[in-house]
């Protein structure tokens, strides 16, 4: 078996390729990544993280459902966050979160929407 | 690993329901004082109304409100007095419904007289074995106050109930 080093180096200098790789792979980097936008009623809304992120926690605290979608548009028919859930995905790459709230939308407060992303 | 908490269902409705379903029974209160409801909010709700039963007497007022369990009045819960309507269901719907977060909380009733009767029984004692308890602060000025003080027993179970948006009619 050839050398790590060896095997980056002949497939000809991609070892920032890799390392970005690695970057993503390698799970418990500290800290958490907010997400930003707002939660217009009755459309789709996005709430971005400044970076992609590969673990997602959610807790609505609205008392209304709110539907989600991971990257693409969201609609009244997504998949649901009920009033109370607590929901953690881990193991997914996201870089937005997209929300079809029936009512306007907070962010990370009582009453709306938390959102916390980790690398 | 991934991790999905199950919530609670909202209810259709927080009534003092063993103090409402009883027949041909009236009591009248002590002006005033504030008589509440012990409940609890599983997952996040938006209350939309709250009602009182009157029997035949009504010619004064009723304040109603939410306190948390800690006595402290939730903003925008306070009805300020309505005017009481002899032998029926009086709503009074909230222009903004009232948010509360999962936790513990007391419904409020206070009337202006002893003389209006209200949906309920008188307990042969201050039993502390329910949810009915009343506060040590008064109504004043048509306003309830901004918390309840010591609460304690009482011997007044009144037929008090919230109802959360998309609740019962």
């Amino acid at each position: 078996m050839a050398d790590p080093g060896t095997g980056a180096h002949e497939s000809g200098g991609n070892l920032d390729l890799i390392k970005a790789d690695l970057d993503t792979i390698v799970p418990g980097v500290q800290g958490w990544i907010a997400a930003t936008g707002v939660g217009t009623a009755a459309q789709d809304n996005s709430l971005t993280f400044a970076s992609q992120v590969r673990k997602v926690v959610l807790y609505n605290s609205a008392s209304v459902p709110v539907p989600i979608e991971f990257d693409q548009t969201a609609t009244a028919n997504s998949f649901p966050i009920q009033p109370g859930q607590y929901m953690v995905f881990d193991d997914i790459l996201c870089t937005v979160i997209h929300v079809f709230p029936s009512a306007t939308l907070t962010l990370n407060t009582s009453g709306g929407l938390y959102v916390k992303g980790w690398k | 690993m991934s991790f999905i908490s199950t919530p609670g269902v909202s209810p259709l409705i927080i009534a003092a329901e063993a103090a409402s379903d009883i027949s041909s029974l009236t009591v009248t209160v002590t002006a005033n004082i504030v008589y509440l409801y012990a409940f609890e909010v599983q997952a996040p709700l938006s209350v939309a109304s709250v009602r009182w039963g009157m029997g035949a007497t009504a010619t004064g007022t009723t304040n109603m409100g939410i306190y948390t369990a800690a006595g402290n009045l939730v903003p925008g819960s306070d009805t300020t007095a309505k005017t009481n309507v002899a032998s029926s269901t009086n709503i009074n719907t909230y222009g903004t419904a009232v948010y509360l977060a999962p936790g513990q909380y007391y419904l409020a009733l206070a009337c202006s007289n002893a003389t209006d009767t209200y949906n309920g029984k008188s307990l042969a004692n201050a039993y502390s074995t329910s949810r009915h308890r009343r506060a040590a602060n008064t109504v004043s000025v048509g306003a309830l106050p901004s918390t309840t003080g010591a609460i304690s027993t009482t011997t007044i179970a009144l037929g008090v109930a919230a109802v959360p948006v998309g609740g019962l009619v």
